[in-house]
């Protein structure tokens, strides 16, 4: 697969005041780093390229080359922070990979085909969106994808039942599901929803009080 | 209703709502999210009646997650009661609701089904909302 090829300059002040003046022109500040350089090189580079870049499927996970004057390296999104209004584009991280050094990078899980179980009504959750790997930067695949055809009511697939690339290992500390297929819900749960009692009365459901840390 | 199990202080102070949610200003769990674009007080009413218009209009297909939690509490004095005295007794649960704040998601369900789920619930809240997806950037 061809690399999407971004191109940026180096900036030598930081700052919001900074930050902000490059965004009002049209581009958005950025940072790269890497074990292999000694510094973080502060960019800045074209709001609306980069953006096209992320929009696209698989523009947030695979490598991609960056351009800085007549330099060229390869990197990855490592991350990158949009308003929480307007969720415009605010900044991007890069790691800077190198070809023989390993790297710890997410990528996307792709459900492939319709669990038998879905016929008869269950419900397929993916629990997991994205997946921690550890690979080599040419190695690094687009995507995971996970046959889920054979799957039936109450099977669970967890991240080493997961086929990876050669090349391509999971990197995990506890053994976590990544599909599960529930079985349906027994009726609607519209009843308890006219009493208003569904969390309250701490209905088991599907409807959860999601714990945030800023809570 | 949402309320809290504990609390430390029974009765606080009104305080200000300005500024944009630093945390919490994102699709974390669904597909699709009401996030607030104006800040104010949501009642634990408010969220249950949202709450029962998006399960009412996905029913058992998708799944939906509230982002916030009612954790102050607002007083009231009793009718033809003078000023002064004291401050009056808790009457209900409110959520501080900054701007950008994520505050229902929806998943497993259609963009249309999410949107329509999504927009009757932002009929219910007094604060003015904007339906976001997962992962959206713009330039």
């Amino acid at each position: 697969m061809e690399r999407y090829q971004i191109t940026a300059e180096l900036r030598d002040s930081t700052g919001k005041g900074v930050a902000r003046k490059l965004r009002a022109a049209g581009r958005v500040p950025a940072i790269a780093y890497g074990k292999h350089v000694e510094q973080p090189m502060a960019l800045s580079l074209s709001t609306r390229e980069m953006v096209t870049i992320l929009r696209k499927p698989t523009g947030r996970y695979m490598p991609l080359d960056i351009t800085i004057g007549e330099q060229k390296f390869a990197a990855v999104v490592r991350d990158f922070q949009v308003d929480a209004l307007t969720r415009s584009l605010k900044h991007c991280d890069f790691l800077l990979l190198e070809d023989s050094t390993p790297v710890r990078v997410k990528v996307p899980i792709l459900k492939i085909g319709k669990s038998k179980g879905e016929a008869i009504g269950a419900r397929l959750i993916l629990a997991r969106r994205e997946v921690l790997v550890q690979a080599l930067p040419a190695d690094i695949p687009a995507e995971i994808g996970v046959d889920v055809s054979h799957l039936e009511t109450g099977d669970v697939i967890y991240i080493d039942q997961l086929d990876f690339p050669e090349g391509v290992t999971a990197s995990y500390r506890t053994r976590y599901p990544v599909i599960v297929l529930k079985a349906a819900r027994a009726g609607s749960d519209d009843d308890a929803a006219v009493d208003g009692v569904a969390i309250a009365d701490g209905e088991e459901g599907e409807e959860a009080v999601a714990e945030d840390p800023a809570e | 209703m949402l309320a809290p199990k504990r609390v430390k202080h029974r009765k606080v102070q009104k305080g200000r709502r300005k500024g944009q949610a630093g945390r919490g200003n994102d699709v974390s769990f669904g597909d699709y999210g009401l996030i607030a674009t104006s800040e104010g007080w949501v009642t634990a009413r408010q969220i249950e009646a949202a709450r029962i218009a998006i399960t009412r209009k996905i029913r058992k297909y998708g799944r939906m997650w509230i982002r916030m939690f009612p954790d102050k509490p607002l007083t009231k004095k009793p009718a033809e009661v003078r000023m002064g005295k004291g401050k009056g007794s808790p009457e209900m649960w409110v959520c501080n609701v900054s701007r950008g704040r994520m505050m229902y998601e929806v998943a497993d369900v259609s963009e249309e089904l999410a949107v329509e789920a999504l927009t009757r619930a932002a009929h219910k809240l007094p604060v003015t909302t904007k339906i976001i997806k997962r992962g959206m950037v713009v330039s």
